[in-house]
C-alpha cells in the first residue's frame, strides 16, 4: 500500500510531495558522488556539481523540516480539538446515563404504588350484591365511592355488634355476681347443715357413731367429748381407754387416733361392710385445736428465738472483724482541700539603718503596695517588715520565719538603685542613691518599684513551682507561663519523692582493671558532706561507696560510637537509658527505709576514651528519680599509662556535678543563686508536697476503708489517721503564720503516719479472704437445717395473716 | 610429706594472711586428683577492707551488698556454707581445708552478733537471714526460731574482737535447700574480678553443680593484729570434687557411650576370653585431662588486682613430679621440693590451660586416714517411734579421739535422752554394750519446745583407740497440724547434719570439722482432703438429725385420706378450679369470636 493511500489529510499532502521532491534529490546527489559512475568528468566539476546539489537539498531539508513543524502543529490542534470534543460527548453520555436511571426509578415507583396491598381491600366486607341491595342509591355510583360507602357501612355495623356485645357483658357481670351470692349462700347453708350434724353425733347412739368413725379410719374425738354416750362406749372399749390417758397432749393425741384408727382393723364391728365404706363421701380433717397451734407456735418461735439470740450474735461475734471508727468526711475533706488551703506568707524584714523610722514606713508602705499589685497567685505572698519595729519585744511563739532580709543601704554616686545577693545567706543589698527615697507625699516611687520588682523576681520560680504543685493535687492556683510550667514539671519529674532519709551510694564503674582506688573519702568530705549538712533539717542521709571493675554495658545496649570530628567516642542520647547495666551491676538498694540516691562515676576503657554523649558532648546526666551519671575521662597525659589511683583532684569536677545533681535530684529549685534561700524555697515547697501527699493518703485510705467492707481495721490504724489529721492541721496553721520549719516537721510527721496507716499489713492480709470458701463451709450444715426453719416459718406467718384478715371480715 | 599437712599448711597461709593484712586481694586454685577418677579443685579468694573504711561504707574490694548487711545486722562475724553431695572420705581421705570451709547438706548459717541481749541478737538474726536470703538467692529466711540454735562448744571464733563486745553465736541450718546456679551468680558477683578473670573465670555452673561433691563458703571476721590497723577480711573458697570422666563428656552429648570394642583392654589369662566376650582389665594408668575438658574454658589471665602478681603463684597442681604436665605459653612453672607440688604463675589478659596426658605412674600422691570416721542414720519402723543411730569409728590403734558431737533435731522429732546407749566393737568384732557415761565426759541438751524451737544435743565424746562405738537414742514422730505440712509432705523432712568438732590434731591450734550427712525423717502424713470431709459429713449428720426431729416437733398428723382431701381442698382444688375457669374463658371467648 503506497503512502498516498494512507495519508490522505489535503494538509499533508505538500508534505508528501516536498519529501518525494527532497527524496529525489538525494538520490541525486548520491548519483553525483558515486565514485563509481562517472570518473571520466573533471573531478572538480564532480565536486562543484555537488556542492550545488547539495545546496539544493539543503534548501528542500529547510522547507521539509518547516512544513513538518506545521504538520506537527495541526495534529496538536486536531488533538486537542478531537479532546474537547470527547469530552463533550462524555458529558451528554453521562446526562442520558442520569436520566436513565431517574426514568427506572420512577417506572419502579410506580409499579411499587400500582401494587401497593391496601388494608382495605383486606377487609372482610359483605358481598357486593348484597350492598347493593341494601342500599340501591349506590348502583350508579363509580367504583371508588362505592367502595368508601361499603367501608362506612361496615363500620356502622361492626359499632352496633360492638354495643350489643357491651351490653350483654354487663348482663353476665350481673348473672355471676347473683351466682356467688347464691353460692354464699348454699355454703353458710351447708356450714348450718354441717353444724347441725356434729349436733346430731353427738346424739346419736354408740352402733351409730362407730359406723361413721370406722369406715373412714379416723375418729371424729370431738364428738367423744361432747357426747355424753361416749363413757358407756370407753366401758365397752377398753383399747379406747388409752386415748383418755393422752388427750392431755394434743400431738400424742393425734398419733392415739392414728393409732386407733390402725387398731380398729382389729376391732371393726362386723356391722361395717366395705362397700358401705366406698360410698361415703370424703371429708376433710376436723380443724386443729387451738391448743395444738399455740404449741407448734411456740415450737417453732422457741427455735428461732435460739437463732436469733443466741445462735446469730454468736456467728456475727466470731466471724466479725474489727473496724476501728476512722472520721471519714474529716479524711475526706482534706484530701478534697476543703480543710486547709495551704497559703505561704513570706515575712521579709527590711533593715534601714539610715533612713528615719517615718520615711522607712512610708518606703515599706509603697513597697508593699507595688508588691501586692504585681503579685497575681493569692497564696504566695510577701509581707514586708521593718526590722527596727518593736526591737525591745522578744519574738513571739507564733513568729513568722524570716524569708529574707533587704538591707537598704544608700550610696551617693549612683543614679538608679542595685541589688546585690549575698552568696552564702539570706541577704538582699539595695543601693541606691538618696535622692529616690520617696517623699511621703508620694505613693509611687522608682526605689520601691525597683524593690518590688527585685523581690518578685527572687521569687518568680518558686512561686512556679508551688503553683504548679498545688494544680497537680487540683487546688486553684494561679496561671504561670506554659514554658515556666513545663521546666517546673520536668524539674519535680526528675527529683526523688520525699523521704525521712536517703541513702547516697557512690560508685565507682570501670568496664577492665584500672582505676581500682579512689580518693573517696576526701572527696565526700569536700563536695558532698557540705551540701548534706545544709539539707540535714529536712532528710538525713546515709553515704555508702564502692569500686566495681569489670563492670561492662549490657550485650543489648548499643555501644559508642567513634565520632571522627570530635575525635571522641560517643552514645546517643536516646541510648543513655541503657547505660546502667541493671542486671550485672552491683546497685542493689541500700537495706533499711528510704529510696537509694546512685551516682556512678564511670571510667570508659582506654580504647573507648574519651566518651561523650553526642552532639552535647556532656559527660553527666541525670536519671529521673534515680541518681546521676558521670563519665570520667582520664586526661590525655594519663593515657598512656592506666590510671590506677584517681586523687581528689581528678574527681573534684565529678563530685561537684553529683552535688548539683544531688540538689536537683531532692527537688531543690535553679534559683535564687545561694544556698540558703534555695533550701529555704526547698522547706516550702516540701512543707507543701509532704501536707498535700498526706491528705490525699488520707483520701484514699478513707475510700479504701469504704470500698472493701471486709477488711479489718485495725486500733493503730485509728491512731494513725488521728495523729496525721492533727499534724496536718497544726502544719496548716504553720504554714498560714509563715513558720515553714514547724510545718515541715508537723507535715513530716503527718506524712510518715499516713503511710504507716495506709499500709498497715493486716489490712492488707484479709482482702482476699474468699467468700465461696465461707459458703463451701457453711453450706453443707445451713442449707438442710435452714430449709425447714424457714418453710416452718413462712407457714406460720401465713396462718397468722389469713386469721387476722378472717377476724376483720368478721 | 601428706595431703593433710600440705591442706593445713594452706589454712595456716590463709590464716597468716589474715594478720598480715598487707595485700587486699588474694586468690588460688588448687587442683589435686583423687582416686577413681575424681579430681579435687579447691578456689579461694580472700580481700580486705580496713576497720576504720568499713565503718564508714568505703567499699573497695568487700562486696558493698554484704558490708551493708553485716552493718545493718550488727553481725561481727558471719560464716555461711552452700554444700551439695558427700564427701567419700573412704576414697578421698580427709577433707579439704580440714572442714573448717564446709557444711552439712544444704545451707549452713553462723554468725556472732553484737547485741544487748538475747531477744536483740534473734532479732537481728532474722534481719541478717532475711537480707542474706535476698542476696545468694536461696531460701535463708525460712532459718527461724525452730531451726536456730545457740551451740555453746561446737564453734569458735575466728576474728579478733573487742572485749566489751557482747557478741551472741547463732546457728542455723537449712538441711533441704538445694544449692545451685542461682547460689553460684550472686556469689561470684561479690569477687572484684566478678569471675571475668583470674581462676574465678573457671567457676561455670553448668559444671560446678554436675560435681559429685561442692561446698561455697563465705567467711567474713574482723583481723587486728597486734600492731596496726584492724582490718575486716572476707574469704571466700568453693571446693568441687568432679568426676573425670563425666566432666569430658560433651556439653551436647553428654550421654555415656561404651568403650569401642577395639579400644577394650581384656584380660586374655581368662579361659573364656575369646572375641565375643571380654573381661576388661583395670587400667593402670593415671587419667588425662586438662583445664579446658574439665571445666569447659581456660583460666582468662590472672586477675590483675592481686598485688605483686610476678611472685604470686595463684595455680598449684598435686601430682607427682614425675607426671608431665603441658601448660600454656608464658606461665612459669615451679615444683615445691616435697616432690608432688607445683605451682604456676599467671599472666595478664593471657588465656592459661593446663593439660596432662595420661601416663603410666609408679607412686601415687599418698593419702591421709581420717582421724575418725562418723555415719548417722534413723532406724526402727513405723509412722510413730523411731530411733537415731550414730556410728563413731576410730581408725587409730594408739590414739584415742576427743571431739564434741553436735546435732540440731525439729522439733517434730521427739528425742528420749534417757534411752541413749552405747556399744562398744573392737577390732575383735566383740559387741559389747556399756553405758554411755563411759565415753561421754560432758553433755548439753537443750529439750525443744513445739513450734517454737529444735532439740539441741552436744556431746563431748572420747573413743578409744582402735574401736567402734555405736550410740543409740528412741525418739517420738509428732503429729503435725494440718497446714504445718510442706506441699511434698510424703517426700518426708529434712534433719540437719550433726557436726562433730575434733580437737586439733598434731600440734596445730585449728580444729578439724566433719559433718554427717543429712537425714530424712518420714512423718504420718494425713489426706489432705479431710477436713473437707468431715464438714460435709457431720453437716450432713446434723442436718439429717435436725430436720427429722424438727419436723416431728411442727407438723401435724392426719391420716392418708384426709390428707388426700386436704390436699384436694388445698392446692389440687384450686388448681382443678383454675383450670376450669381457664376452660370457660376460652370457650367463652371462642363464643364470642364465632
Amino acid at each position: 500500500m503506497a503512502i498516498r493511500d494512507i495519508v490522505a489529510n489535503p494538509s499533508l499532502l505538500p508534505v508528501l510531495g516536498l519529501s518525494a521532491e527532497t527524496r529525489d534529490q538525494c538520490m541525486k546527489l548520491l548519483a553525483t558522488l558515486d565514485p563509481t559512475a562517472d570518473l571520466s568528468t573533471d573531478p572538480h566539476d564532480r565536486a562543484l556539481a555537488a556542492s550545488r546539489e547539495q545546496k539544493q537539498l539543503f534548501a528542500l531539508l529547510a522547507r521539509l523540516r518547516g512544513q513538518n513543524r506545521d504538520a506537527i502543529v495541526r495534529v496538536r490542534e486536531t488533538k486537542q480539538s478531537t479532546a474537547e470534543a470527547r469530552q463533550e460527548i462524555d458529558r451528554l453520555h453521562l446526562q442520558l446515563q442520569n436520566l436513565y436511571y431517574e426514568q427506572r426509578h420512577l417506572t419502579g415507583e410506580i409499579a411499587a404504588c400500582e401494587s401497593y396491598d391496601h388494608k382495605y381491600r383486606a377487609l372482610p366486607l359483605i358481598p357486593l350484591e348484597e350492598f347493593l341491595a341494601l342500599h340501591p342509591e349506590h348502583q350508579e355510583s363509580d367504583e371508588h365511592e362505592l367502595m368508601i360507602a361499603r367501608i362506612n357501612h361496615e363500620h356502622a355495623e361492626r359499632e352496633k355488634l360492638e354495643q350489643a356485645r357491651q351490653e350483654l357483658l354487663k348482663r353476665k357481670q350481673a348473672l355471676i355476681a347473683e351466682n356467688n351470692k347464691r353460692k354464699e349462700d348454699l355454703a353458710s347453708l351447708d356450714k348450718d347443715l354441717e353444724r347441725f350434724i356434729d349436733q346430731w353425733y353427738c346424739i346419736v347412739s354408740r352402733e351409730m357413731f362407730l359406723v361413721v368413725r370406722s369406715p373412714w379410719g379416723t375418729a371424729n374425738w370431738r364428738g367423744l367429748f361432747c357426747s355424753p354416750p361416749w363413757l358407756p362406749h370407753l366401758h365397752l372399749h377398753p383399747s379406747l381407754l388409752q386415748l383418755h390417758l393422752h388427750f392431755t397432749n394434743p400431738i400424742s393425741l393425734k398419733h392415739a387416733l392414728v393409732m386407733t384408727a390402725k387398731n380398729d382393723d382389729q376391732t371393726s364391728l362386723q356391722t361395717v361392710s366395705p362397700d358401705h365404706a366406698m360410698t361415703a363421701t370424703p371429708r376433710l380433717p376436723p380443724p386443729e385445736a387451738p391448743e395444738a397451734i399455740r404449741t407448734r407456735f411456740k415450737v417453732i418461735a422457741a427455735f428461732w428465738a435460739v437463732i436469733v439470740f443466741l445462735g446469730f450474735p454468736i456467728w456475727w461475734k466470731t466471724t466479725s472483724i474489727y473496724r476501728a471508727r476512722l472520721p471519714i468526711p474529716d479524711m475526706i475533706d482534706w484530701a478534697d482541700g476543703k480543710t486547709c488551703r495551704p497559703v505561704f506568707p513570706l515575712e521579709i524584714r527590711v533593715e534601714t539603718p539610715s533612713l528615719p523610722e517615718i520615711e522607712a514606713q512610708h518606703l515599706l508602705r509603697s513597697t508593699q503596695h507595688t508588691l501586692d499589685d504585681l503579685n497575681e497567685f493569692s497564696a504566695h505572698h510577701l509581707r514586708l517588715k521593718l526590722s527596727n519595729e518593736n526591737p525591745d519585744q522578744s519574738p513571739a511563739d507564733d513568729a513568722a520565719d524570716t524569708a529574707l532580709t533587704v538591707r537598704l543601704v544608700p550610696q551617693v554616686d549612683l543614679t538608679t538603685p542595685q541589688a546585690a545577693l549575698h552568696p552564702d545567706t539570706t541577704q538582699l543589698d539595695v543601693f541606691y542613691p538618696p535622692s529616690q527615697i520617696p517623699p511621703p507625699s508620694a505613693s509611687n516611687s522608682p526605689l520601691s518599684t525597683f524593690i518590688a520588682a527585685e523581690l518578685q523576681l527572687l521569687f518568680a520560680e518558686e512561686k512556679a513551682i508551688i503553683a504548679q504543685v498545688l494544680s497537680e493535687n487540683n487546688i486553684p492556683s494561679a496561671p504561670i507561663s506554659p514554658d515556666l510550667a513545663e521546666s517546673v514539671t520536668r524539674r519535680l519529674r526528675r527529683s526523688m519523692k520525699y523521704a525521712d532519709t536517703y541513702h547516697l551510694a557512690f560508685s565507682l564503674f570501670t568496664p577492665g582493671t584500672a582505676p581500682s582506688s579512689w580518693d573517696i573519702q576526701g572527696a565526700v568530705h569536700d563536695y558532698i558532706t557540705p551540701v548534706l549538712r545544709a539539707f540535714s533539717p529536712i532528710s538525713n542521709f546515709t553515704v555508702d561507696t564502692q569500686v566495681q571493675l569489670y563492670a561492662g554495658f549490657s550485650p543489648t545496649a548499643p555501644a559508642p560510637e567513634y565520632d571522627g570530628t570530635h575525635s571522641a567516642w560517643t552514645l546517643k542520647k536516646d541510648d543513655l537509658s541503657a547505660f546502667i547495666n541493671a542486671a550485672e551491676w552491683p546497685l542493689s538498694p541500700s537495706i533499711g527505709s528510704g529510696p537509694t540516691i546512685n551516682f556512678i562515676l564511670y571510667v570508659p576503657a582506654p580504647s573507648q576514651s574519651p566518651l561523650v554523649v553526642k552532639d552535647s558532648l556532656a559527660t553527666s546526666w541525670i536519671i529521673p528519680q534515680w541518681g546521676g551519671v558521670f563519665l570520667l575521662n582520664p586526661t590525655p597525659t594519663d593515657a598512656s599509662e592506666p590510671l590506677h589511683h584517681l586523687t581528689k583532684d581528678t574527681l573534684g569536677p565529678a563530685f561537684m556535678t553529683f552535688s548539683h545533681q544531688l540538689l536537683t535530684l531532692l527537688g531543690a529549685p535553679s534559683t535564687p543563686s545561694p544556698l540558703p534561700l534555695r533550701l529555704q524555697t526547698l522547706t516550702r515547697i516540701r512543707a507543701a508536697t509532704l501536707l498535700l501527699s498526706a491528705s490525699s493518703t488520707m483520701g484514699s485510705l478513707a475510700r479504701l476503708t469504704e470500698s472493701l467492707p471486709s477488711i479489718p481495721i485495725p486500733a493503730t490504724v485509728a491512731t494513725s489517721v488521728s495523729t496525721t489529721l492533727s499534724h496536718l492541721t497544726s502544719a496548716c496553721t504553720h504554714l498560714r503564720h509563715g513558720q515553714f520549719q514547724a510545718a515541715l516537721a508537723s507535715a513530716r510527721v503527718a506524712e510518715v503516719e499516713a503511710e504507716r496507716s495506709f499500709f498497715e499489713k493486716s489490712m492488707v492480709g484479709q482482702m482476699y479472704f474468699p467468700d465461696e470458701h465461707k459458703v463451701a463451709v457453711y453450706l453443707p450444715l445451713l442449707g438442710p437445717v435452714g430449709v425447714p426453719l424457714i418453710v416452718g416459718l413462712v407457714k406460720e406467718v401465713k396462718k397468722w395473716v389469713a386469721s387476722r384478715r378472717e377476724r376483720r371480715w368478721k | 610429706m601428706t595431703v593433710l599437712s600440705l591442706l593445713t599448711l594452706l589454712f595456716v597461709v590463709a590464716l597468716s594472711s589474715f594478720t598480715s593484712a598487707t595485700s587486699d586481694y588474694r586468690e588460688s586454685l588448687d587442683l589435686q586428683p583423687l582416686p577413681q577418677s575424681a579430681l579435687l579443685a579447691s578456689f579461694n579468694f580472700r580481700s580486705n577492707e580496713s576497720q576504720a573504711s568499713f565503718d564508714e561504707r568505703h567499699f573497695r574490694y568487700f562486696p558493698r551488698a554484704l558490708g551493708q548487711i553485716l552493718q545493718h545486722a550488727n553481725t561481727k562475724e558471719l560464716h555461711l556454707r552452700f554444700t551439695t553431695g558427700r564427701w567419700d572420705a573412704e576414697s578421698w581421705g580427709p577433707r579439704p581445708w580440714n572442714g573448717t570451709k564446709e557444711g552439712g547438706t544444704g545451707v549452713e548459717l553462723w554468725a556472732w552478733i553484737d547485741a544487748a541481749d538475747d531477744e536483740a541478737a534473734f532479732a537481728k538474726w532474722i534481719t541478717l537471714t532475711q537480707s542474706l536470703s535476698g542476696l545468694f538467692c536461696a531460701s535463708l529466711n525460712f532459718i527461724d526460731s525452730t531451726r536456730t540454735t545457740r551451740p555453746v562448744a561446737s564453734f569458735e571464733l575466728m576474728g579478733d574482737h573487742p572485749a566489751s563486745s557482747n557478741l551472741h553465736l547463732l546457728h542455723g541450718t537449712l538441711p533441704g535447700e538445694v544449692v545451685c546456679t542461682e547460689n553460684l551468680t550472686p556469689f561470684l558477683k561479690l569477687l572484684p574480678c566478678k569471675g571475668k578473670a583470674g581462676v574465678s573465670s573457671l567457676l561455670d555452673g553448668h559444671k560446678l553443680f554436675d560435681a559429685s561433691w561442692q561446698s561455697m563458703s563465705v567467711d567474713i571476721a574482723p583481723v587486728c593484729p597486734r600492731s596496726g590497723e584492724c582490718s575486716v577480711h572476707i574469704d571466700q573458697t568453693v571446693d568441687i570434687v568432679l568426676d573425670i570422666d563425666r566432666s569430658k563428656r560433651p556439653r551436647d552429648n553428654p550421654i555415656p557411650r561404651p568403650v569401642p570394642s577395639d579400644q577394650l583392654a581384656c584380660d586374655t589369662s581368662k579361659p573364656y576370653h575369646s572375641d565375643d566376650t571380654c573381661y576388661p582389665l583395670e587400667s593402670t594408668s593415671a587419667k588425662g585431662w586438662s583445664l579446658t575438658e574439665i571445666f569447659g574454658r581456660s583460666v582468662s589471665g590472672a586477675c590483675p588486682l592481686t598485688e605483686n602478681v610476678d611472685q604470686e603463684e595463684p595455680v598449684c597442681l598435686r601430682v607427682p613430679h614425675e607426671r608431665e604436665v603441658v601448660v600454656a605459653s608464658g606461665a612459669v612453672e615451679t615444683k615445691k621440693p616435697d616432690g608432688f607440688t607445683r605451682c604456676f604463675t599467671l599472666q595478664p589478659s593471657t588465656p592459661f590451660d593446663l593439660t596432662i596426658p595420661e601416663q603410666e605412674v609408679t607412686t601415687h600422691v599418698p593419702l591421709d586416714e581420717p582421724v575418725l570416721s562418723a555415719e548417722r542414720t534413723i532406724v526402727g519402723h513405723g509412722q510413730e517411734r523411731g530411733g537415731m543411730r550414730i556410728i563413731f569409728d576410730n581408725p587409730s590403734d594408739t590414739n584415742s579421739v576427743d571431739f564434741i558431737y553436735f546435732e540440731t533435731l525439729p522439733w517434730f522429732l521427739r528425742p528420749y535422752v534417757h534411752t541413749l546407749q552405747a556399744s562398744i566393737t573392737g577390732r575383735d568384732g566383740l559387741h559389747r554394750q556399756v553405758p554411755a557415761s563411759q565415753f561421754i565426759r560432758e553433755s548439753f541438751y537443750r529439750p525443744a519446745i513445739d513450734r517454737e524451737r529444735g532439740t539441741q544435743l552436744e556431746l563431748a565424746l572420747t573413743i578409744p583407740p582402735a574401736s567402734t562405738v555405736t550410740l543409740t537414742y528412741d525418739f517420738e514422730k509428732a503429729i503435725l497440724r494440718y497446714t504445718e505440712y510442706p506441699p511434698d509432705a510424703n517426700r518426708g523432712f529434712n534433719v540437719a547434719p550433726a557436726v562433730i568438732k575434733l580437737d586439733a590434731a598434731n600440734g596445730s591450734n585449728h580444729p578439724i570439722y566433719i559433718r554427717t550427712t543429712s537425714l530424712l525423717l518420714p512423718l504420718p502424713t494425713p489426706d489432705f482432703s479431710m477436713p473437707y470431709n468431715v464438714i460435709i459429713l457431720t453437716s450432713t449428720v446434723i442436718a439429717l438429725a435436725f430436720g427429722s426431729i424438727f419436723n416431728l416437733l411442727v407438723r401435724r398428723f392426719v391420716t392418708v385420706e384426709e390428707a388426700a382431701t386436704l390436699t384436694a381442698q388445698t392446692f389440687k382444688g384450686r388448681l382443678s378450679g383454675k383450670l376450669v375457669a381457664l376452660r370457660d374463658r376460652i370457650k367463652g371467648k371462642r363464643a364470642k369470636t364465632e
